[in-house]
Order: C-alpha cells, then structure tokens, then sequence
C-alpha cells in the first residue's frame, strides 16, 4: 500500500474518501475475515463482525493517531469486536465463552462454509479449550501467520510473552491431539 | 504410531473455513450502503441562537424580580426614626412638657448634651427675642 501517511489523508478527505475506503476495503477484507472467523468460527457470526469492525474503522478514522500501523489498528478494533462478540452471545445463551465455542465446533461438520476433516475439526476441539488468550496467539500465529512484531501491536503484550503463550499452547494442542 | 506435532516440518493444518461463493463482492457494496455519507451536520438557527434567548430571559428576570424582592423584604412595619421625628415636630400636638414625663432622666440628659448650646448662640436668642424681657419681668 502506498504511503500509509498520504493514504490515512485521503481516507479523512472527504472529497477522496468514498474511493480510499473502497480500497482499504478490497486490501483488507480477506485477512479481517478469516481473522474475524477464526475466532467466532459461524460464518453468518463472522459476517456480522466484519461489517461492524469496517463501520467502526471508518467512524473512527479521525481518532487514529498513526501511533501504530493502520494494518495493526485494524486487527486490533477487529479482535475486540470478535471477542466481544463471542461473550455477549454465550451470554445471551445463558452459557460460558467455552461452552459456546464447542457447541459450535461440534457443529461445525453439518456447517455449509466448513470444508475441513476430522483432523482439523479435532485441531478446533484442542484449541477451544485452551485459555482465551492463548487460542488468540496460537490462532494469529499458526493458521494467520502473524508475525510476532505485528502481534505484540495487536495485542498490547510483550512479543516474550507472546512467544510462550505460543508455546505453551502448541504443548496443550499436541496433547490433546495424542491423547483423544 | 507416530505422535502428532505441529512443528514446522508436518504440513500445515488448514482451519477449513470458506465463506460463500461472491461473498467480498457482495461485503464490498453491502458495506458501501451502510457507510455514514459525509453530508456537514446541520446546525438549526434556533438551536444556535438558544444561548442568547437564556441570557436575554435572565435578564429580564433579574430587572423584574430586583423591584419585587426589594417590595417583600424590605417593606419593614418599623417607622424610619427621622420620619417619626418629623412627624412629631410637625404634626403632632405633643409639648416638651408632655415629652419630659415619657421620657426617662437618662434621655433627658443625653438630648440635653446633644443640644449643647454655646453662650453666644444663647445671647443671640436673647437679643432677638424682646417677648423674653416681658416674660421675665413676669
């Protein structure tokens, strides 16, 4: 993307507005969706999700500081709203976040947007009960790619921290996966 | 059987997750829609002038209520001394012999020490006033 300085300019212009928003949305809507469903895994959640985290990047362009990147803005406003989510829903189902989640994972062979196969819905199983911020991590991390770096900006945490979230994730991960 | 790990030599698990078919097309025009257009807020006159109506109404409150207070609290049924006085020396039928016995000793003397009459004021009276010499003969 050309300078994130001139683009966040053209972005808060009205006059360029509606054509760099268009733009931002065409470079990111991929990634913030499959980051957005990795954590809330429905599809039909997921939708509601990203459009609410583009509305609020767009209400809230005129706040960002450019103190980080736009791209680690975005992801971040993306995964308060996808946790968010998650626990307003098992709320409203009277249930907890990690209840919710294997309800879902459980559900997830009958579900029309998954094309996965009893190792990747076990994958799904192990990582649903693991602690919310190590399924973050490991999530970013193994299936996004995220880097480290990009991930402490995200997450406001230390990339030390992160790095043995991780690890202590992959370990709980593999012994599920042996041991079920 | 060989245990499963997720280092970086195993071939990557895919979560499997797909969205439907022309989904991002259709996210694209369907976020479009729902995008705040950039139309300047429109301030109404009345709106902007409610500052000045407030003021001006305070205004006038405070030049109606100043009289009217002034009225309420301040119409005391106590008579001001120096109308009293007035009124004493002007209307009323009361002599300085009708005085002397309200009044105590105290207050005698005090009117007598704020009268103070010098010598030379008591001589002038005298000198012009020639009834005086008839009234001491008397």
């Amino acid at each position: 993307m050309q300078d994130e300085k001139d683009f966040i300019g053209e972005l808060l212009d009205p006059r360029t507005q509606n054509t760099a928003f268009q733009k931002l949305l065409r470079e990111y809507q991929r990634p913030l969706y499959n980051h957005i469903r990795n954590i809330v895994l429905n599809h039909d959640d997921a939708d509601d999700v990203v459009q609410n985290t583009f509305i609020k990047v767009f209400q809230n362009l005129k706040n960002f500081k450019g103190e980080s990147k736009l791209f680690s803005w975005m992801y971040r406003i993306a995964t308060n709203e996808a946790i968010t989510f998650i626990h307003q829903k098992a709320k409203k189902n009277g249930i907890t976040s990690e209840a919710l989640q294997n309800k879902i994972v459980d559900n997830l062979k009958a579900d029309v947007y998954f094309d996965g196969n009893e190792i990747q819905i076990k994958l799904q199983k192990a990582i649903a009960i693991l602690p919310e911020k190590q399924q973050l991590v490991f999530k970013m991390k193994y299936f996004e790619e995220i880097k480290y770096e990009d991930m402490s900006e995200i997450l406001g945490t230390s990339v030390g921290a992160l790095k043995a979230s991780y690890h202590h994730a992959v370990k709980k991960i593999e012994d599920f996966m042996n041991t079920h | 059987m060989k245990p499963f790990t997720l280092n970086d030599n195993e071939a990557k698990i895919t979560t499997g997750f797909k969205p439907p078919e022309g989904y991002f097309e259709a996210l694209e025009s369907k976020l479009s829609a729902q995008l705040p257009t950039n139309v300047p807020r429109v301030i109404a006159f009345y709106q902007r002038k409610t500052t000045w109506l407030y003021a001006a109404a305070a205004v006038v409150i405070l030049f109606v209520s100043i009289p009217i207070y002034q009225n309420v609290y301040h119409s005391s049924t106590e008579v001001d001394a120096l109308v009293l006085e007035d009124y004493i020396a002007t209307h009323a039928d009361i002599s300085a012999e009708d005085l002397a016995t309200v009044l105590e000793k105290e207050d005698l003397e005090k009117i007598k020490l704020e009268l103070n009459l010098g010598e030379e004021a008591i001589e002038d009276v005298l000198l012009n006033n020639n009834d005086l010499e008839q009234y001491i003969l008397d």
